[in-house]
Parts: C-alpha cells; sequence; structure tokens
C-alpha cells in the first residue's frame, strides 16, 4: 500500500518533469532549427545550391525527427522522479526508498515509509513549484539566427534566384525525357519506339534546358536531312527510269522491283540496248547497273522509311515546342540563345509540315503555329522581313529573322568590315512609292542590294572551296548542307 | 523478528546514541563535531587517530566516553622506551606452595574495550607493531601464546603534530588501520570560558552510564544492516578513485600534489562510518551527506602529499573537499 503511494507521488513528478523537459527541448529544437537554417542559407549565398530549399526543409525535418528521439530516450524515468523529489526531501530518502523497492534490502519498507512520510509533508511544497518553462536564452539566439537567416536570403538574391532556376530547368528538362519516353511507349512501331528511346537517351546527357532545346531542334533537322536525302535518291531513280524508258526491253525489266530478275532481264538484252541503257545510266550519274539495282532497292521502302523519319520528327518538334513553353513559362534562361534558335525552329517547323500534309498517315503535328512573334524586323529580309521567332519573354527582338520574308532582294551590310565605301542619297523624299534600283551585274559594293540568287551562289561557292580545302566533320557536314538546301532559291520555289 | 520489532530497535539504539552523545557533551566542551566523529568510528567498531595540541582534552574525552558507554577504559602514555610486553602483557612466574611455579600471563593494558594511545609516535616501531596487531587482529601474542581480545575493542590513539623530534611517525601500512583521523582544534572563546567554569569551579560532574557493553555490541550489529543504495557505493568508489593522482578523473591539484591515495580499506571504511552516521542521524539508509560529512575523516590520513605538496604546505582536508565537489558534480563520469 505504502509502495503503491510512493509511486503514485512519483508518477506525478514524472508529469511535471515531463511537461518541463517538453519545453525545453521544443526550445532547443527551435535553436538547432536556426543554426542549421544559417548554416544552409549562408552556404547557398556563396555558393548556388540547387533544391536548397528542399534541403532546408528535410533538414529542419531530420533535426524534428532527432529531437522527438531525443526527447523519447531522455525522458524522465522514475529514478529522474525520485531525484527530483529529493529536493523537497533531505538525505536522498528518496532515490533510497526507490532504489530500496528493487534492491528487496531487509529495511526496504522501513526506508519507503520513512521516505513517504517526508514526501507527505513536503508534497504542498512540490505542488506549488514551477519550474521556469520559458529559456529567454533560446528563444532570443533562435529569434537572432531566424533574422540572420532572412537577412542573407534578402540581401544575396542573386545566389538564390540561381537556384531556382536551375531548378526549373531541371524540372523541365525532367518533364521532357518522360514526355519523350511516354510517347515512345505510346508508338505501335517497334522501330520509331526504339529511335525515339535512342534518342532520348541521348538527349538526357544534355543538362541544360536550352542546350537541350538546341538539340532537339539540332535533331529536328538531321531528319528533315534525311528526309531530303530519300527524297532526292528516289527523284533520282524515277529519273533514271524515265531515261532508260527509251531503250527497249528495259520496260519489263524495269518492272521487275527484284533486282536480281532486273539483272537476269539485263543479260537478256543485246549489247546495244545495253550500251544504250548504259549511257542513258550516266547520264543520270549512275555509274554502274549494281548501283541502279542498289536505289531500286532502296525505292522499296521509300515510303516506310519517310512515314517513319517523319513521324519521329513530329515527335521531337514537338517535344521541342513544348520544351520552348516550358522554358518561356518558367522564365528560367536568357531568352536571347532561345529567340535565336526560334526562327531555325520554325523554319523546319513549315518544313516538317509540308511533309506532313504529303503523307497522309502522318498525325500532322507539324501545324502548330510558332508560338512567338517578334516585335522586331529581321535582317535577313528587307521587304516584308518580319521574321519570326523571338522568345516569348519581354525582351524579344534580337532573333536573326530569316523565317518568312521575302528573299528576292538581299543587302550586303555597310560595316562589316570596318572602312568601308558607303554611298548615300540623301535629300528628303518626295511623294509617292518609295522605290529601290539594282544591278545584278554590277561591280559588288557594300550596302548596295543583290539579287538572293547571286548572294546564295556566291555563298555557296565559297562554301564549297572552304569545304575542299579542310575536312568537315561527317555530323557538321549534314548539317550545313542541311543549311544550304534550305536556304537554296531554288528549293524555295518549290 | 518482523520490520515493526526491527524499527523499534533502530529507534531504541538512536535514542540511546543520542543519550550518550548529550551526555558527553555535558562534560566535554563544544568539540561537537570531535565527539561525533569519535562516536561514529566506535559505532562502526573503527579505531581513531586523535590529532591535536596537547591540553585539548583528547584524553579526557575518550575517558568521557568510556564512562557513559560503561567500557572498561586504559591508558598507555607511549615513550621511546616503552616495550611491547608493556602494553600486551607478558607471562609472569606464579609462586605456589607446591613447588610449582607456573607461568601465567599477566595482561597489558590493551586488556580493556576502551584504549586510550597517548602519543603513540613516540614509541619504537616494535611497540607500535604489538597495538596494530591488537587493532587489526583483535587479538596480542606473548611468548608465542595468541590469546583475544574482548569486544568490543577500541584503540583511541593521540599524535602531538609539533615537537617531533625523537619520534617514529607510524608508516602508510599502519596509519592505515586506523579508521579515520580526526583532528582536534583550540575550543573558541565561548567555549573556553565554559571550560573553565566547569573545570575550575567546586561542581563535579557525575556522568551517567548511557549504555553497556552488549548494547553496544547490538548497535554495531545495526549498524552494518544500513542500507547503501548502488548511487552511494558508486559514489564513494568515485571518491576513493579520485584521491590517486594517476586517476583520469581526478581534480588537477590532486594529480599535483598528492602521491598516493587511499586503498579498498578506505572505501570500506567510508561506508562503514557512513552507515554509523546514518544511524545517528535516525535514517535506515546510507545518504549523500553521510558520505561528504565522513570522507575527510576516512580519506585525510590515507592521502600521502609528495614532496610538492608538503613544500607548498597543501592541506589533505583542502584537497579532499575540492574532490568531493568535482565528483558530486559528476566530472569524474
Amino acid at each position: 500500500m505504502e509502495t503503491q503511494q510512493f509511486l503514485q507521488l512519483l508518477r506525478q513528478m514524472r508529469k511535471k518533469l515531463w511537461v518541463n523537459q517538453l519545453w525545453y527541448y521544443i526550445q532547443l529544437l527551435l535553436v538547432y532549427a536556426g543554426v542549421f537554417a544559417l548554416c544552409i542559407v549562408s552556404i547557398a549565398a556563396l555558393v548556388v545550391i540547387p533544391y536548397w530549399e528542399r534541403i532546408l526543409w528535410v533538414g529542419c525535418a531530420s533535426i524534428f525527427i532527432g529531437v522527438v528521439i531525443l526527447i523519447y530516450r531522455r525522458r524522465a524515468t522514475l529514478k529522474d522522479s525520485a531525484l527530483a523529489y529529493d529536493r523537497f526531501v533531505d538525505d536522498n530518502r528518496v532515490t533510497a526508498a526507490y532504489s530500496s523497492l528493487h534492491s528487496g534490502h531487509a529495511l526496504s519498507s522501513l526506508v519507503v515509509h520513512d521516505a513517504l512520510k517526508k514526501m507527505i509533508r513536503a508534497h504542498t511544497e512540490v505542488l506549488k513549484y514551477r519550474k521556469k518553462k520559458i529559456k529567454p536564452s533560446f528563444l532570443l539566439s533562435s529569434g537572432i539566427l531566424i533574422l540572420l537567416s532572412l537577412l542573407i536570403f534578402t540581401q544575396w538574391d542573386d545566389s538564390f534566384q540561381e537556384a531556382n532556376r536551375i531548378e526549373k530547368e531541371k524540372e523541365i528538362i525532367a518533364d521532357s525525357n518522360k514526355r519523350i519516353t511516354e510517347q515512345a511507349k505510346k508508338k505501335e512501331n517497334a522501330s520509331i519506339k526504339e529511335k525515339l528511346l535512342r534518342e532520348n537517351e541521348e538527349l538526357e546527357k544534355v543538362t541544360e534546358a536550352t542546350k537541350r532545346y538546341d538539340e532537339i531542334i539540332k535533331k529536328v533537322k538531321e531528319l528533315e536531312l534525311q528526309k531530303k536525302s530519300i527524297e532526292k535518291q528516289n527523284e533520282k531513280l524515277q529519273e533514271a527510269k524515265k531515261k532508260i524508258a527509251v531503250v527497249e526491253n528495259v520496260d519489263k525489266a524495269l518492272q521487275e522491283k527484284n533486282s536480281d530478275k532486273f539483272q537476269r532481264a539485263f543479260n537478256q538484252m543485246s549489247k546495244e540496248q545495253r550500251d544504250q541503257l548504259l549511257m542513258a545510266l550516266k547520264s543520270q550519274d549512275i555509274d554502274s547497273l549494281e548501283e541502279l539495282s542498289e536505289l531500286m532497292k532502296e525505292s522499296n521502302s521509300v515510303d516506310e522509311q519517310l512515314d517513319q523519319l517523319a513521324k519521329l520528327q513530329d515527335e521531337l518538334q514537338n517535344e521541342a515546342e513544348f520544351l520552348k513553353n516550358a522554358i518561356g513559362k518558367s522564365d528560367t534562361t536568357g531568352s536571347d540563345s532561345l529567340a535565336q534558335n526560334s526562327g531555325k525552329a520554325t523554319s523546319n517547323q513549315a518544313n516538317s509540315k509540308s511533309q506532313a500534309n504529303k503523307d497522309p498517315s502522318s498525325s500532322a503535328n507539324g501545324n502548330q503555329p510558332g508560338n512567338s512573334n517578334s516585335n522586331s524586323p529581321g535582317q535577313g529580309g528587307n521587304e516584308n522581313g518580319a521574321g519570326t521567332g523571338n522568345g516569348s519573354s519581354p525582351e524579344a527582338g534580337n532573333g536573326a529573322g530569316k523565317g518568312q520574308g521575302s528573299r528576292e532582294m538581299l543587302s550586303v551590310p555597310e560595316e562589316i568590315e570596318g572602312q568601308n565605301h558607303i554611298e548615300r542619297d540623301t535629300g528628303q523624299l518626295g511623294e509617292g512609292e518609295q522605290g529601290e534600283r539594282f544591278e545584278s551585274t554590277g561591280p559588288v559594293q557594300k550596302g548596295t542590294l543583290r539579287p538572293y540568287e547571286e548572294v546564295y551562289q556566291d555563298y555557296y561557292s565559297s562554301y564549297r572551296k572552304s569545304s575542299d580545302r579542310s575536312m568537315i566533320p561527317k555530323d557538321l557536314e549534314k548539317i550545313v548542307q542541311s543549311y544550304f538546301s534550305e536556304i537554296d532559291p531554288g528549293e524555295l520555289v518549290e | 523478528m518482523n520490520i515493526e520489532d526491527k524499527e523499534q530497535q533502530f529507534k531504541r539504539a538512536f535514542l540511546k546514541i543520542t543519550e550518550v552523545k548529550e551526555e558527553v557533551q555535558r562534560f566535554i566542551v563544544g568539540q561537537e563535531e570531535i565527539v561525533e566523529g569519535v562516536l561514529w568510528s566506535v559505532l562502526a567498531g573503527g579505531h581513531t587517530l586523535l590529532e591535536g595540541l596537547p591540553g585539548l582534552g583528547k584524553t579526557m574525552l575518550v575517558r568521557t566516553l568510556a564512562d557513559v558507554m560503561d567500557l572498561s577504559f586504559s591508558r598507555i602514555q607511549f615513550t621511546p622506551d616503552l616495550m611491547p610486553t608493556d602494553i600486551t602483557g607478558t607471562m609472569v612466574m606464579k609462586q605456589s606452595r607446591d613447588d610449582q611455579h607456573p607461568f601465567v600471563f599477566h595482561p597489558g593494558p590493551l586488556f580493556h574495550h576502551l584504549v586510550l594511545a597517548d602519543e603513540i609516535n613516540r614509541s619504537t616501531p616494535k611497540t607500535q607493531s604489538a597495538l596494530l596487531e591488537a587493532m587489526a587482529e583483535n587479538t596480542v601474542t606473548v611468548v608465542g601464546e595468541t590469546m583475544t581480545l574482548e569486544k568490543p575493542f577500541f584503540v583511541l590513539a593521540t599524535q602531538n603534530p609539533i615537537d617531533l623530534e625523537g619520534t617514529y611517525p607510524l608508516p602508510e601500512a599502519q596509519v592505515d588501520r586506523f579508521m579515520c583521523k580526526i583532528l582536534v582544534s583550540y575550543p573558541t572563546k565561548a567555549e573556553l570560558k565554559q571550560i573553565i567554569q566547569r573545570t575550575t569551579g567546586t561542581d563535579d560532574i557525575v556522568l551517567e552510564k548511557k549504555l553497556n557493553q552488549a548494547e553496544l555490541l547490538s548497535i554495531q550489529d545495526l549498524v552494518k544492516e544500513i542500507m547503501v543504495t548502488d548511487e552511494m557505493i558508486d559514489f564513494a568508489i568515485d571518491l576513493i578513485d579520485a584521491t590517486h593522482p594517476k586517476s583520469e578523473r581526478t581534480t588537477e591539484r590532486i594529480k599535483q600534489y598528492v602521491d598516493f591515495g587511499s586503498g579498498p580499506r578506505g572505501l570500506q571504511n567510508v561506508i562503514l562510518m557512513a552507515k554509523a552516521r546514518a544511524l545517528t542521524q535516525g535514517r535506515y539508509h546510507v545518504s549523500m551527506g553521510d558520505l561528504k560529512k565522513v570522507a575527510p575523516l576516512v580519506l585525510r590520513h590515507r592521502m600521502i602529499l609528495n614532496f610538492e605538496g608538503e613544500a607548498m604546505s597543501v592541506g589533505t582536508d583542502e584537497l579532499i573537499l575540492e574532490m568531493i565537489d568535482y565528483v558530486q558534480k559528476g566530472e569524474s563520469r
């Protein structure tokens, strides 16, 4: 009975201790969290740390969990309560009594009895006792720490914004990866699926959103180039077919899509017919029958290949659009680089669109219009040169702008090389329409207008000369070729 | 015996001790702490070394205690020419009418309950050793024959800290036999006045016997029953450990000035004396206060200062109090 009463008093004391401990650790938690926040904010102010806020919150949560564990581990026990009670009772009576409960000493009950008597006497004093729960030093220091953190956060804004930008960029890239993967999974065609996944694997290596965008655009162009190359080869074959159709008995041979049968048909021809055929082929830059049969073989799958390429191009083009929108929305990257690419993207998009229109099986995603328009005139076209393709940012207007403007005339920049001969007609403009005069065969002077075809020819011949002098990497060569075919006046006419 | 009887036994013992203390203090002026110290030592069954200047009432204290406790008392004045047999007793030839003259043992002054060994450091080590055998073993060996001393047996030895020429300081091993060393201090002016009033007048103070031999032995048994918790034992162990200069958990001053610390006997004596104190306070358990109170008495003659400590006149008591504070703050853990 006495033992129960003794333990009851100890439990009451334990509750008091728990409350005190809780207050103490909550305030300690604030101090720890303040120290941690100050450390993280200080480091993040000096070094750009993406997801620093996440680190901060995770750290604070860890500290919270740590403190909870600490509270649990160091929670007051009955022994602690006995020690606390001993402050009100002399000569360690309560701790001795508590120890005696477990020791089984002969005098245990006497010790408990003695302690209980004293505890009951001191009970009112114990109830009156209120330990100071608020620790001003803890609260003050945590307040100072949090204030300092806020001060650093507001003063070193650049680092935090940069970190924010990187975070958004990473999110954009992750979204893009996810999108491409999902699109790939949806594809029924295994080849397209595989290609798309392979392209995504390569793109995953790129860690910046703008570079990723550039990379996608590059890939779109490469696909475009591949398509053109296939188309050209096909045209070449068609042309060759027309030429050799004049040769007798060759119709039958040409109808044989199987190259072996064609070879047999060729062997059955007379020598004269063969010579005629070979002559006709040479006129189309086809040197041998093997080359012809190769072309014929390839021509069997031209439609399928073009279809695949168009679909792949559409996917990538769509992804580029998504990416561009995401970058524009996030306002993370400088709009300049994006704007420079934008015009190219639109041009490619147009090509993609034309291809898509040719191919009824394609999803025709290329119809999406370019979603950003420039407010500034492009430098490329001098007439209707409202080139498309600056970013959606307010600073738009720096793009090269060779978009959809007319290319009939080109202006050679006046001051591209410093000291130049500049001729200018000055004076007030009269009424009527403004006119321009040019001579295509005259001497070229800077600042004058020249026909687009002429400039193209010069430009192309310069490229040929330089490419003859030095080797260009194959990838680059494709891009350059693609570029020239893009700006080729003949192509544009088509 | 049920617990109520035990409680009554403890209460009776407490009352008896209180009466003894009050009776002693009726005659001995002041010196409360010294009286208490000697009483604790007697209750714990240990021997006491009293150190103080001549004329401070050491002999009177012991005599008074013997009177109040109804114990036989003898006083031995140690001198350089004192022989072991002078204190132990010797075999003497007994005259007999039948022409047989057997040797019979003639007990010396050690054969008393309370022996006052006055100025113990003045006798030769040989005599000191004879006394120390009696203290340690409660036996006396004379001419190869060992005789047991009657219980209770206490030795209260005095030492004069001045005039050390021609003395034989007790070796450390022998000093260790004493449970405690009590320093007898000079009385205050008020106490001196009381001493004069009590001793130079015509009034004769007759002391009452408050305790007898059997009761004392019974109380000694009760002392051993006092409970000591593990925490208190740990604290006492920490104290003993901290007396050693090589211990990592001791004060810097002990490391600097102490050559040797206390051994296990010191720990035993701390606990026993703390138990005795607990009983005199009417408790059934040893408290931190008991340990803190008895530690200086038990440890001061067990801590041997090094040359630097001696040269700097470092006080052992001062070191002990510092050490207790250090251990209590938990810095030793």
